[in-house]
């Protein structure tokens, strides 16, 4: 049977989409499972077997401290899928609500989100962060703060630039007429209007987020050392790659690497579906 | 009793003005007509007298009160595009909802058929989309209303259903009523009185007056 030419591009798309949410949800239900079944005994320093290879006992060998390196991995993308969620969320909300309130509200509230916008963008974003991080002291807290707080001008910028499209349509001018206030237009006219918008930029803020964990915690600033992150393992295994022990910092760097790709590729495929004008594949 | 514009000045930004110290009053239970060609500035006028412009300088008062920042206003405008004055993602009946419980008599007179609440804009035709945007703007606090071309894009008897549905309200009601039409016949049958909007130009409108035609010079003339 022959498919209608025209129809071909946006089912392509849809195929896409599905393909890249199934990636998505195999890898997360994976890492999931992970987190609940595996023991975390595995995680305690044990003399005996230091440094292996990969092996049937060990599948991606263990490091000097003899801990798992496949249950540490797994952990390791649990912590980075939760902090990701949240930030990705915090974020979005910030940029949202700025962005509507800077559209909505007049001159003085645009120049002064405007402002607010001009300077996170003006500070390097990794010095902020760390400062940021390091105020809120550390851990999860400080992480979700550190990438939060500096991740939400450009999506801020486009909902802005979205809602001054439809903030004078005469639909929205009615409402004012009939008394309603700022708070129920943005709720009930523009939200609806600019969610597309908002949940790509989510889906796309997440591989960015996790990148911005492990660069973090690979750095020093975030979790204890013992804790099993991403970033973390990776700075330990730097260190061994000279050495021969190849493992510790390929797998943890290709796990990252598969979650990221799966999420980006994810946002591009969501957007292509929402929002095919902005979109470039 | 009387919505009241007096010394209004307006024009767009970066433009030429576009009226300079007009003034009229609408009393309320009259029919005001406003004529005037295409691109004249009616509409302008209908969006300063329902707030949705700040003049530059003047006031308009309703009923002795100047026309509220915020809140309900109670000069309702009645657009041209009845597809572009409703969020199109809204049910019908939340579109009714967002202004107040519209009671049944009123859908009844417009002739609202109630399977049309829970439909969409976009499955209704604009005559019956234009029923639903003057049901909404009778608010029970509404004491003007202003139509801007309100049936330019109807055919004959829509036109003649609409307004003979929404005139009645009014006079039962006792609103005042400012139609903006470039109609004519429609003016001469609905209004109590005619203001071309030359007239409210002001002295120094009147290089820009001479582009008009003549009639309409005569019109403003006379005025």
């Amino acid at each position: 049977m022959k498919t209608p030419t025209g129809h071909r591009p946006r089912l392509r798309g849809r195929r896409d989409l599905v393909a890249s949410l199934s990636v998505v949800v195999l890898l997360v239900a994976c890492v999931l499972a992970g987190r609940l079944l595996l023991d975390d005994a595995a995680l305690r320093p044990n003399s005996a077997p230091r440094l292996l290879p990969p092996g049937l006992e060990h599948p991606l060998g263990t490091d000097h401290l003899g801990r798992d390196l496949f249950t540490r991995v797994v952990k390791g993308l649990a912590l980075s899928l939760g902090i990701g969620v949240l930030t990705a969320a915090i974020s979005t909300v910030i940029s949202a609500v700025l962005g509507i309130c800077a559209a909505l509200l007049g001159r003085r509230v645009d120049a002064f989100v405007s402002w607010l916008i001009d300077l996170s963008i003006g500070i390097p974003h990794l010095i902020f962060m760390i400062l940021l991080a390091f105020t809120v002291g550390g851990g999860i807290p400080g992480l979700v703060a550190g990438i939060a707080f500096t991740h939400w001008m450009s999506l801020a910028l486009l909902v802005r630039a979205d809602v001054k499209q439809i903030r004078d349509a005469e639909f929205i001018l009615v409402s004012r007429g009939l008394g309603r206030s700022p708070l129920f237009i943005a709720r009930r006219h523009v939200l609806p209007l600019v969610l597309p918008q908002l949940l790509v930029g989510f889906v796309l803020m997440f591989p960015h987020v996790i990148l911005h964990e492990a660069a973090l915690t690979f750095l020093g600033f975030g979790f204890p050392p013992q804790t099993p992150a991403i970033g973390i393992l990776l700075s330990e295994g730097m260190a061994h790659i000279s050495s021969g022990m190849w493992w510790l910092a390929v797998f943890p760097g290709l796990a990252l690497l598969l979650l990221v790709l799966g999420f980006a590729r994810l946002g591009d495929r969501v957007r292509a579906v929402l929002d095919p004008a902005t979109s470039n594949g | 009793m009387a919505l009241v514009v007096s010394g209004l000045d307006y024009g767009h930004p970066g433009g030429e003005p576009l009226y300079r110290d007009a003034s009229f009053r609408v009393e309320a239970g009259t029919v005001v007509g406003v004529t005037g060609p295409s691109g004249s500035g009616k509409s302008t006028l209908g969006a300063l007298l329902a707030g949705d412009l700040r003049p530059r300088a003047g006031e308009i008062t309703v009923d002795g009160a100047p026309l509220p920042g915020r809140g309900f206003r109670p000069v309702q405008l009645i657009h041209q595009h009845p597809e572009r004055a409703v969020n199109l993602k809204w049910r019908m009946r939340s579109v009714l909802r967002e202004s107040h419980a519209v009671p049944r008599e009123t859908l009844d007179l417009l002739g609202i058929r109630s399977e049309w609440l829970d439909r969409r804009p976009g499955e209704l035709s604009g005559g019956e989309l234009q029923r639903f945007c003057i049901a909404r703007a009778l608010h029970p606090a509404t004491r003007y209303l202003v139509a801007d071309e309100m049936t330019a894009m109807f055919d004959a008897i829509t036109q003649a259903r609409i307004w003979h549905a929404l005139i009645g309200i009014v006079r039962e009601r006792g609103l005042g009523m400012v139609v903006i039409s470039h109609e004519p016949a429609l003016l001469d049958r609905l209004c109590d009185e005619r203001i071309p909007v030359e007239r409210l130009r002001g002295p120094a409108g009147s290089a820009r007056r001479s582009r008009w035609s003549p009639a309409a010079r005569d019109a403003a003339g006379s005025a």
